[in-house]
């Protein structure tokens, strides 16, 4: 009798305990990173019968495979969307300047730089159509003072963009090097834990918590050593073993931005996470889209002021340049011009001879069909921007649908299904009621068995 | 940690479905948005992304479209010009003409001895010379004298009758390397020097400064030179301007051309930016209509989600 008491008694703390794991799971069921429990029962040893149930251990749903593949998706989107701002950011400054809804009646004015150049070259044959007049020449020194203006702050946009990128990626990096120490606690505590015979899984949980969120940084590759605790690799250097941990620190390189290790001063060959698609904006695409920025601008100057160089002012005099400096930070329209516009050149003739010449404007204002001029330059480029941009865009969705299938499979193998845990409290509690009646069973046996004495 | 009972079925979470459909009405908003803004600004192309090829495209017709139309103020100056010209060389003809009966009706009042006539002639051809010289001096709109060639900005001819222009006469662009020159220089149309008609410079008196001196002379020889050399100065130089006639309505009709080619292909590219840049609006809101219906009907799906659940019947 004794024996049924202990059995019975086994059987209540065991169906106690599977509640309880339910109701973790219940409680649990939207916490990042938590994995569903289950009680692993097993029959206690003892006399003929068996000795009755014990809950043998409490079993985690991890599977590292699962994890490691919605880490890495999560990461290569991570990468691929913190491209798509940049992107967007740089496509933003090159505005295509449509501003009004036009049926194919109506015309349609052009804003942008591509407009404002076509406005530009238009404007010499206003010149050359009255070479001695002076309106037509003052709306040429607007029309280049415009232009230089708007490419201008086309490039302190681009160099904006860039330095908003740099903070941002400090953050990161911050973020980074505060994940990296969490890790690396994260080990002791599973060391500790499992040296004092605990259940680590509830650190676990926030070890796969954390590296979720370190992948959408950085990307990281994770390796556990046979304690469990996880080794963390970004761009194949070591930063976290056990409880040693690595920081990561910015470099800027003459505008050429890096990560490296610190202490060591290891470069990182990061390339998932956003700090790589950050990385990949500043190091390439913002260099890149100033430097074609740069090739119109320069290519403006060079194809006006050496037209001008071949003419004459309306004094007969030798053309000078119409803008000054190189690089679209620090184009200019030449003062002399800009106080006295009878310096443009739009004469071909020496001299007094040339008193009612505007050939040379007219030749200047073909420019504006030219396959090599500014204005194709600046088609190309903003071509070449639509397509990176078209293609990041691309690129996200498709990763986006990875992503989130990587994710959904992870949820579905360790995530928390409510209606299986309350399927569970369902048994659980008929198996507690069924122990409990066999106790008061036993006990009404027992009692019988106590008044036939 | 253990892993996971590989007998145990994949089961499909809350989250995991709740995740999924996240994912699906995010998908629909980005949609409805970017439908929303084709249908709201009328274009097909509203940043380089959305057509890489296009938005360069829409650059390229934007900025041939601005030539073009340029091309057609060009042509539309250029035809004031030769319209101006014109009407001062069919004026100038006139005048010449009526030179030309005065010269030719001189023998005949010889004949009848009534030499008194002559000053009077010579007043008529005089007054007939200063008509040309101002003609000669026509501008156009702007004050641009049109006969000066590029050389002056006020005045082709001073009061003596010196040509005060230089160069060529000015062209407009008209098409793609197309110039046609608008007018003609002064000498192309008066011609120059003892054969012009508008010298009064003596030692080499034009021609109709050398008859009006001939017929204030009114000796027998200047007489006879009036009928001889001359007659044939005069119908030399009324030659030349018809030529110059001809020459600047033969441009007109060039430029005329011209713009109405310019005009024409405007159009086509105006249509042909329409095409690249405009959004079929039909198409567009058909597709919108069919866009909200499908986040509608997401957003339900969503709205359901969370309220089915064991608990619920527990």
């Amino acid at each position: 009798m004794d024996s049924a008491f202990a059995i019975a008694d086994s059987a209540l703390n065991a169906q106690q305990t599977e509640i309880a794991i339910t109701s973790e799971n219940v409680a649990n069921a939207q916490t990042p990173g938590y994995s569903t429990e289950t009680a692993n029962l097993k029959t206690l040893p003892g006399g003929e019968t068996g000795g009755g149930v014990e809950v043998a251990s409490i079993a985690q749903s991890q599977n590292l495979m699962l994890a490691t593949n919605a880490r890495q998706a999560s990461g290569a989107l991570s990468n691929l969307t913190a491209l798509q701002h940049v992107m967007t950011g740089i496509q933003n400054v090159f505005p295509l300047g449509q501003t009004t809804s036009s049926s194919s009646s109506s015309t349609t004015t052009n804003t942008g730089l591509a407009g404002q150049l076509a406005n530009f070259w238009s404007a010499w044959d206003a010149v050359a159509q009255d070479p001695s007049g002076s309106a037509p020449r003052t709306e040429v020194v607007n029309l280049a003072q415009g232009l230089s203006t708007t490419l201008q702050e086309s490039s302190v946009q681009l160099a904006q963009l860039s330095a908003n990128g740099v903070t941002e990626l400090g953050d990161q990096v911050t973020q980074i090097n505060s994940l990296l120490g969490e890790v690396g606690k994260l080990n002791s505590a599973v060391v500790q834990t499992e040296g004092a015979a605990g259940n680590p899984d509830a650190i676990e949980d926030q070890m796969q918590s954390v590296l979720g969120q370190l992948s959408q940084l950085a990307g990281v590759n994770v390796s556990y050593a046979a304690d469990h605790t996880a080794n963390v690799t970004v761009g194949g250097v070591s930063l976290v073993q056990e409880a040693n941990v690595s920081n990561v620190s910015l470099v800027d390189n003459a505008g050429s931005y890096s990560l490296e290790s610190n202490p060591g001063a290891v470069p990182l060959g990061i390339s998932s996470g956003s700090a790589a698609g950050l990385l990949a904006g500043l190091n390439q695409y913002i260099p890149q889209f100033q430097g074609d920025l740069n090739d119109v601008a320069d290519t403006l100057s060079a194809t006006v002021n050496g037209q001008l160089a071949a003419g004459f002012t309306a004094a007969g005099a030798p053309g000078g340049p119409l803008f000054t400096g190189t690089g679209a930070a620090n184009i200019g329209v030449a003062a002399a011009i800009v106080a006295d516009p009878s310096l443009i050149a739009a004469s071909s003739t020496a001299g007094a001879a040339g008193a009612n010449d505007g050939s040379n404007a007219q030749v200047m204002a073909e420019f504006a069909s030219s396959q090599t001029g500014a204005d194709s330059r600046y088609q190309n480029l903003v071509q070449s921007v639509g397509s990176i941009t078209e293609n990041v865009n691309t690129q996200v969705s498709a990763q986006g649908a990875v992503a989130n299938q990587a994710q959904s499979a992870l949820q579905s193998a360790t995530g928390v299904n409510l209606d299986q845990e309350l399927t569970h409290l369902m048994s659980f509690q008929a198996n507690y009621q069924a122990s409990a009646k066999l106790l008061t069973v036993i006990d009404a046996t027992m009692q019988s068995l106590l008044q036939a004495v | 940690m253990t892993s996971i009972d590989p007998s145990m079925p994949i089961t499909y979470s809350p989250a995991a479905v709740a995740n999924t459909m996240v994912e699906g009405l995010a998908t629909d908003q980005n949609n409805l948005a970017s439908l929303e803004q084709q249908v709201s600004t009328g274009f097909a192309i509203n940043s380089p992304s959305d057509n890489p090829e296009g938005a360069a495209n829409l650059l390229q017709l934007n900025a041939s479209l601005t030539r073009f139309t340029q091309y057609q103020t060009n042509a539309a100056d250029g035809k004031g010009w030769l319209e101006a010209g014109n009407g001062a060389v069919n004026s100038v003809l006139d005048v010449l003409h009526q030179v030309q009966s005065i010269v030719e009706s001189v023998s005949g009042a010889q004949l009848a001895g009534n030499g008194s006539e002559l000053p009077s002639l010579a007043e008529q051809v005089s007054s007939a010379l200063s008509e040309i010289s101002n003609l000669a001096n026509t501008t156009y709109e702007n004050g641009q004298p049109i006969f000066g060639g590029t050389g002056n900005a006020t005045q082709a001819y001073d009061s003596s009758g010196n040509y005060l222009g230089a160069g060529n006469a000015p062209t407009r662009t008209v098409a793609p390397g197309t110039q046609i020159a608008v007018s003609l220089t002064g000498p192309q149309v008066f011609g120059t020097g003892t054969s012009g008609l508008l010298s009064q410079t003596s030692g080499s008196l034009g021609v109709l400064s050398q008859i009006v001196s001939d017929l204030q002379s009114g000796t027998p020889a200047s007489i006879s030179n009036v009928e001889g050399s001359d007659l044939q100065s005069l119908n030399a130089a009324i030659q030349t301007v018809e030529g110059a006639a001809s020459t600047l309505g033969a441009n007109q009709q060039a430029i005329e051309q011209f713009s109405a080619q310019a005009t024409q292909t405007a159009g086509a590219l105006q249509q042909q930016l329409g095409s690249v840049q405009d959004v079929n609006m039909a198409s567009a809101i058909t597709n919108l209509q069919l866009q909200q219906t499908a986040y509608q009907a997401a957003l339900w799906a969503t709205s359901q989600l969370s309220t089915d659940d064991l608990a619920k019947y527990l």
